[in-house]
């Protein structure tokens, strides 16, 4: 099953709004169809008169989408008489302009809900306004501010503003843009027209349709690259370009918005592999550390970050040994942490 | 331009109604910030309130316009709204999501090109806090209200998934906490739905630890990435399978017997993610709590729902549609 893309209350103030219009034609588009299909896939949910309502709400949608205008209109009148606030109050509209029928508005649950004093009033206004806040403010909520970064920058940045993680980087250590360039798996053509005077309300959604589930997500850098295989992981491959350019590079420290993800780096080394944690079009920026850079605290900081190429890390470290980067002291304690840790 | 312009319409409702309710008196004023009602709820004196609820407001219509906005901080917040009013017309068309009492409360005179005066608005608004810090700040303030909030008895609640999701108070944090895991670990938020127990996320976002969960085994593998396990001494563990040769292996989420629980982000790529903790909605909400427990003594919810697919958020949206006209319609102190 795939889940709609639009939400049910959007399709219907399209629908109220082409009603309105007197251009209910519109709604056959192929554009509309498919996601009223995709609502009418989601299947009756919950038994409830709420469930069934939306069931018989999704219904109409399809009807409309077909353009058969009086079933559509059945189906609303009987799914409001279950909930009379389907779709927060557009269903209601929807069947004054499309049946020509005023639909009273009766409390359905009444005489069974506990008492609502004023100041639960009150309380709900603020609730009902919170409700409104999309995820990414809720996903932040829930993670709370973030931590200071590990090692180093913790040591010498004490006073950084709160929720600031990145640390600027040091002028020896280059830093560069990724660009998003994503590849495509059987790319549909775009959606049926939307009517052009519809383009500006529905523009948060196309944005949502432009990262559709076909689109592999890569980027591209002086010399590397991100790639995502379909069903498995990132993958970076790094090209003769980028040892050209930093020859020192010990570690390369990839940045998204949300995630910081290190990566050992050896001369000839084959793709490597980490979690899909980028999203799609997100800005991320690469930082390339040289041994030089991997002071003693850092180098710990990395260690204890990264947890994850045990044996990579291990022959990483021998090739810092062995090729005079990393001291045998340094070379010690580092083994001693990559020991210690889970 | 008529009111009605097709243009000026957005994805959450007419301009200057509150998206999602527009048409039924009832329910259209809600969600409504204004003046009136913060001077009711007693935030007159608050700065950081007044400031973070009118930045908030802001950030929610330029939101339902498609800008991409940064929430991890008040002042990220701030930057990328001033961002998003710099694109051709979005000021415009920000304004026209305000209501009138909304644009008073915010000190909109309509002085000047609406872009100037938008911008000139959020240049004002200082907010150093970050949004947990800011709803900690505003749950407490609104404690006394929340006293006697409880929700409505005749929705049958924790029958199915999506009933869950609408009994937790902040019906946002539910879904943030999908959010949360679909950005940490790059996997679709549907297979975290899936894999966890309604009951389990209503349960850890009423308290980190505590009895009253009544799923037996709370995770559900949802293959290739995600992977329930049982632990040592009856631990339940929901592992995240990266298809990496290394073999990463990421806790997701762990529940003690002892009724602990644990939920992890991935951003670090650990064996154990940072740990995201709960909201510990109960402190704020007793008397909501306590109603759902009541009404479940009468009647068990459904022991252990996953929702097949996902969670259907249209249903849930309903669900609380049908919270607020109940909540609201009645008449104040004496039942119908």
């Amino acid at each position: 099953m795939t889940r709609p893309r639009r939400s049910f209350q959007s399709l219907l103030l399209q629908a109220l709004v082409e009603a309105e219009a007197g251009n209910l034609g519109a709604l056959q588009a192929e554009a509309f169809r498919e996601e009223a299909e995709q609502h009418l896939a989601m299947g009756p949910r919950g038994e409830d008169p709420i469930g069934q309502a939306l069931y018989l709400g999704r219904e109409a949608l399809y009807r409309l989408s077909l353009g058969d205008r009086e079933e559509a209109c059945a189906k609303l009148l009987q799914a409001l008489r279950l909930h009379p606030y389907l779709g927060g109050g557009y269903a209601a509209r929807l069947v004054e302009v499309l049946c020509g029928e005023g639909v009273a508005v009766k409390p359905p649950l009444q005489g069974e809900f506990l008492l609502a004093s004023p100041e639960a009033l009150l309380a709900a206004r603020v609730l009902a306004f919170l409700d409104g806040l999309p995820p990414e403010f809720w996903g932040e909520v829930l993670r709370g501010p973030r931590r200071p970064p590990a090692g180093e920058e913790r040591a010498s940045r004490p006073s950084r503003p709160k929720g600031e993680r990145r640390a600027p980087s040091s002028p020896s250590r280059p830093r560069f843009p990724l660009v998003y360039r994503p590849r495509y798996r059987d790319r549909e053509e775009p959606r049926g027209k939307v009517q052009e005077s519809l383009l500006s309300y529905f523009s948060y959604l196309r944005n949502e349709w432009a990262f559709g589930r076909k689109e592999l997500r890569r980027w591209v850098g002086p010399g590397l690259e991100i790639r995502e295989e379909d069903g498995g992981g990132f993958w970076l491959r790094l090209f003769p370009e980028f040892w050209e350019r930093h020859p020192e590079a010990a570690l390369l420290v990839l940045e998204g918005r949300e995630a910081r993800v290190p990566i050992p780096l050896l001369p000839g080394m084959p793709p490597l592999s980490f979690p899909r944690v980028f999203r799609h079009g997100e800005e991320v920026t690469g930082e390339v550390w040289s041994w030089e850079d991997l002071r003693p605290r850092a180098l710990a900081a990395f260690l204890r970050e990264v947890g994850y190429y045990r044996d990579l890390l291990r022959v990483w470290l021998e090739y810092g040994l062995g090729t005079g980067r990393l001291s045998w002291k340094r070379f010690r304690e580092a083994l001693r942490l990559l020991e210690e840790e889970p | 331009m008529g009111e009605a312009s097709p243009e000026k319409w957005t994805e959450g409702g007419r301009p200057g109604r509150p998206p999602g309710l527009l048409g039924l008196a009832v329910l259209k004023e809600l969600p409504r910030l204004d003046a009136d009602l913060l001077r009711r709820l007693g935030f007159s004196r608050s700065r950081v309130l007044h400031q973070g609820l009118k930045l908030l407001r802001l950030a929610l219509g330029a939101h339902l316009l498609g800008a991409d906005l940064r929430w991890d901080t008040g002042e990220k917040l701030k930057k990328s709204l001033l961002e998003f009013l710099q694109g051709p017309g979005n000021a415009r068309r920000l304004l026209a999501t305000l209501g009138k009492e909304e644009r008073e409360f915010l000190g909109l005179k309509g002085r000047g090109s609406p872009k100037g005066e938008m911008v000139r608005l959020v240049k004002s608004l200082h907010l150093n806090y970050h949004p947990r810090d800011l709803l900690r700040r505003l749950l407490k303030e609104l404690a006394p209200f929340f006293a006697s909030l409880s929700p409505p008895a005749g929705i049958p609640w924790g029958s199915t998934p999506e009933t869950w999701a609408a009994a937790t108070p902040l019906v946002g944090a539910f879904r943030g906490v999908f959010f949360l895991l679909e950005r940490s670990y790059g996997l679709d938020s549907a297979d975290f739905e899936r894999a966890m127990a309604a009951s389990w996320v209503f349960h850890f976002l009423k308290e980190p630890t505590g009895t009253g969960d009544p799923c037996p085994c709370p995770f559900g593998s949802v293959h290739p990435h995600l992977v329930a396990k049982k632990g040592g001494r009856g631990t339940q563990v929901l592992l995240y399978r990266d298809g990496a040769p290394a073999g990463c292996t990421c806790q997701v989420a762990r529940n003690q017997p002892t009724g602990k629980r644990e939920l992890y982000e991935a951003s670090r790529l650990n064996d154990k993610g940072p740990r995201v903790p709960s909201p510990v909605l109960v402190k704020y909400f007793p008397a909501w709590y306590e109603a759902l427990d009541k009404a479940w003594k009468g009647g068990d919810p459904e022991p252990c729902p996953f929702p097949e697919g996902g969670y259907d958020w249209d249903l849930v949206a309903e669900y609380r549609h049908a919270l607020w006209a109940a909540l609201s319609s009645r008449p104040h102190g004496r039942k119908p």
